[in-house]
């Protein structure tokens, strides 16, 4: 009886909000859209033996089993999980020898049952999903294929179907049509090879208008932080970024070769990728220059983030990291301190990353999909930030003080992922506020990043527009940095430093109304240790040479666009 | 300067080919081999190429080609005649990888058999009786509060809370801080305050919540991650058991799943009660136990 007048009193307040005006979103939910289990076929290779259901019960908090007799747990649950197992050959490993005809739709359909079994909704939020895995020689174009509901699904549209994303964009518009919806969510863009943002379509013709319309139909967010590194941008492409340089995967997954000899590895020469046409930031400017030059923008997409763990657990906390490729090969302290010999890089070049955190009112598969769908995300390293960024015309200089800032943020214009139009040729102004993780480090500082378009070139500029300690931006345009409480040998840090909260009421000082741009907001958190840190210290040892003993954990919201009225 | 004992042992040449051969052990125990045949015949069947077919691709991300899929099987051939060979040879024996896998492949195959079993009604209204504990739909409240910012106030925001609370007790107003969250919340899982204002809230909040008092009255200062908070508790409802009927999908989840555990635990003593074993003292090593 009591959860029946919970639920009312829930909708009453919704439907109070709409009536007021533009949809208010109050809280936000944090989960991971990818992640896999022993139905991907190198998941199973690698010793994963959990299954969705495993994947799920983690997530909600409960303790599973781990190598070595031990139980490991999330320290904060997720509010939401989509299990994205590899499409092709589904299940084909760990079924073993002589499966049975068709193994193929029984794990689909075991995967979509364990997704309706451990809905609840209210408390916790699951994804019918699976990942689209193509990587050609040329390089890596993997998405996620995300259901909006799990009733009448097809069976997953794979690489064995077609290699090409226009294909998988096609099927999704097909299941569309017959009241399936869904969305394909791209990926570790970092290791593409310039394919995934390419200024042309698949079969490098000039991109269209019906191209754009069709991508951004299919494809309203990216994901830009996980396991394999970040693809938000690359020091080659910002070199003015001095946080450009973090958590790089440093090598791209299908540009080894193989030639002639014998065997299968013999003779693989590694080539290295091409960083343009790789990186989300590169291509959300591009994508303003092509509204600007022809009318359309292909990549006008927000940002999420996941783990893409094959372990069956999203263990996305640095100091809580149980394994992330597969028990047998990473899931003790020992595997993750040696180069493990299934990699071609140790493991420890690996990110425990990452998390999308939605905007909504309920945790819910409704109203957390049309989050994705409107963009109304953003992505962090794995880190709980709390992060609003509003932009309009509408805003007082000290809307920050008023109780209902968040009303005024959306009654005045538009939350991230949105799309502001000309207005009389005056600056927006942005209103943005961050809180740190109530249960992890301090923030650093708040930056808008905003990408723009002029005479054909294109421009990327960095503001700091809140810094923690009372520091300010000097004459080299740079804030010093925050310092680091960090001991690399305990792996410990104090919040001595950074500030519990920033914020900023902030207009673009270099304004051009009849300019294309586009805006995000960065949060950077202080220096903390790094997972790899955590484990040198539970052994003992200093911390490792070849990657960063700390990192600065962080949040990168969805842009919001300014287009001029013409 | 001397590496630690851990370093040198993952340096040693031996180590990592041990390593190196487990982790290959791993993937070929985990796909299976050919139906073992003593007369000396090497079946590859259409199973077994789309396996290796399989394995390919999770490696490359895309299916063989036919000249790479014969090496594929070239290789495969190698191995299995080597691996009869070695069994020839009793090389299995006293070897740990190859126990280990084994004592893992009988374990897995234990499991299987469990999780299909279906509990009756009453076997599983006992399961849920004897783990009620589990099923408990968590407390609930709403709380509104008043919020004082240590970035701005610095050191003195708890006392500014403080003589905010006399003003707010005596029915005046609070000269507060906006916060980045709602100032009014309603939370179905009251443990969820931790999520928004950090541990030391939700302990006290719940704290005070749950001690029999009259509702509607504002205390604190009460400690977040931000700053200090006067909180005042506007409803709040006990947790409660649920009833079978309103968790039986999840329940049933749980037996099955305890159910694989207590079978494979009862297997494992039948099977451990047709040994005997005997184990030297510690005290036979020497010091390589510590005392």
């Amino acid at each position: 009886m009591r959860v029946v007048t919970r639920l009312s009193l829930v909708t009453l307040l919704a439907a109070g909000v709409a009536a007021q005006g533009p949809a208010v979103s109050e809280n936000v939910y944090f989960g991971d859209l990818h992640l896999h289990t022993r139905y991907s076929n190198d998941a199973a290779i690698f010793g994963t033996t959990r299954t969705p259901d495993d994947a799920y019960r983690y997530a909600k908090g409960e303790a599973v089993p781990h190598v070595g007799g031990v139980e490991i747990q999330l320290r904060t649950p997720l509010d939401f999980l989509a299990v994205t197992d590899h499409a092709e050959n589904i299940g084909r490993v760990q079924a073993g020898p002589n499966p049975p005809p068709n193994l193929g739709q029984a794990v689909w359909a075991d995967i979509v049952a364990a997704a309706v079994r451990h809905y609840a909704p209210g408390e916790f939020t699951t994804f019918a999903a699976y990942e689209w895995t193509v990587g050609t020689r040329e390089g890596n174009l993997h998405r996620n294929v995300i259901f909006a509901g799990t009733d009448d699904l097809p069976f997953p549209f794979s690489r064995l179907d077609s290699d090409n994303p226009e294909d998988l964009w096609d099927f999704l518009d097909a299941q569309r049509a017959r009241g399936v919806e869904a969305l394909a969510i791209p990926h570790n863009a970092n290791v593409s090879n310039g394919k995934m943002f390419a200024l042309v379509d698949f079969a490098g013709a000039p991109m269209t208008a019906d191209y754009a319309a069709q991508r951004l139909r299919n494809e309203p967010v990216v994901e830009i932080t996980q396991a394999k590194g970040t693809s938000e941008t690359h020091p080659v492409l910002s070199p003015n970024d001095e946080f450009a340089d973090f958590e790089l995967f440093p090598e791209l997954l299908t540009a080894n070769r193989a030639i002639g000899g014998d065997g299968p590895r013999a003779g693989v020469v590694r080539v290295d990728g091409l960083v343009p046409g790789s990186y989300a930031r590169e291509a959300l400017v591009n994508g303003v220059r092509m509204q600007a030059e022809q009318g359309f923008n292909p990549f006008q997409f927000g940002f999420v983030g996941a783990t893409d763990f094959h372990s069956g657990t999203s263990a996305v906390e640095e100091d809580n990291m149980t394994s992330m490729s597969g028990d047998a090969v990473d899931g003790t302290l020992e595997d993750r301190l040696v180069t493990n010999t299934w990699s071609r890089l140790p493991f420890v070049a690996r990110s425990a990353a990452g998390l999308t955190a939605a905007w909504a009112n309920e945790n819910t598969r409704e109203e957390l999909y049309s989050a994705f769908r409107r963009r109304e995300t953003y992505a962090t390293t794995g880190t709980r930030i709390t992060v609003r960024f509003f932009g309009g015309w509408d805003y007082a200089a000290d809307v920050l003080d008023d109780d209902d800032w968040v009303a005024q943020g959306y009654a005045g214009g538009v939350p991230m992922g949105g799309v502001l139009r000309g207005a009389g040729g005056e600056a927006p102004t942005f209103v943005i506020r961050a809180a740190k993780d109530p249960v992890a480090a301090n923030l650093d500082r708040i930056q808008v990043i905003k990408g723009w378009s002029a005479r054909g070139e294109t421009f990327e500029r960095i503001h700091d527009v809140a810094l923690s300690d009372g520091r300010r931006v000097g004459p080299t345009g740079k804030a010093p940095p925050v310092g680091n409480t960090v001991d690399v040998m305990r792996a410990t840090y104090t919040n001595d430093i950074g500030a519990a909260s920033l914020e900023a009421v902030w207009r673009d000082p270099d304004f051009d109304p009849d300019v294309h741009a586009v805006y995000y907001v960065r949060v950077i958190e202080i220096p903390t240790p790094r997972w790899s840190t955590y484990d040198t210290a539970a052994a003992g040892l200093p911390p490792r040479g070849d990657v960063m003993p700390t990192l600065q954990e962080r949040a990168y919201t969805s842009p919001i666009w300014y287009m001029p009225n013409n | 300067m001397t590496a630690s004992p851990w370093r040198r042992f993952w340096r040693e040449p031996l180590t990592r080919f041990f390593a190196a051969g487990a982790a290959l052990f791993v993937l070929y125990a985990l796909v299976g081999s050919p139906a073992p045949t003593d007369d000396g015949r090497i079946v590859i069947d259409r199973y077994e190429l789309e396996t290796l077919a399989a394995l390919w691709q999770a490696q490359w991300r895309r299916p063989p080609t036919r000249d790479e899929l014969t090496r594929l099987v070239v290789d495969r051939v190698r191995e299995e005649v080597l691996y009869r060979e070695a069994l020839a040879l009793a090389l299995d024996e006293n070897d740990v990888l190859v126990r280990r896998r084994l004592a893992e492949k009988l374990e897995m195959a234990l499991n299987d058999v469990a999780a299909t079993a279906e509990p009756s009604d009453d076997e599983l209204r006992r399961y849920f009786e004897s783990h009620a504990d589990r099923y408990v739909e968590p407390a609930a409240l709403t709380l509104t509060h008043r919020f004082f910012s240590r970035d701005r106030r610095g050191d003195s925001a708890e006392a500014d809370a403080r003589r905010a609370l006399e003003s707010l007790v005596a029915g005046g107003t609070a000269d507060d801080d906006s916060f980045h969250a709602a100032k009014t919340l309603t939370l179905e899982d009251a443990d969820r305050l931790e999520r928004i204002f950090g541990t030391a809230f939700r302990d006290a909040v719940l704290e005070h919540a749950a001690r029999p008092g009259p509702p509607h009255a504002w205390f604190g200062p009460v400690p977040s991650a931000y700053g200090a908070h006067l909180v005042r508790v506007d409803a709040y409802a006990e947790g409660r058991p649920r009833t079978l009927d309103e968790v039986r999908a999840t329940v049933l989840d749980d037996w099955r799943r305890d159910h694989v555990a207590a079978r494979e635990s009862e297997r494992y003593a039948e099977m451990r009660a047709r040994y005997q074993v005997d184990v030297a003292p510690f005290a036979s090593i020497g010091d390589l136990v510590q005392p």
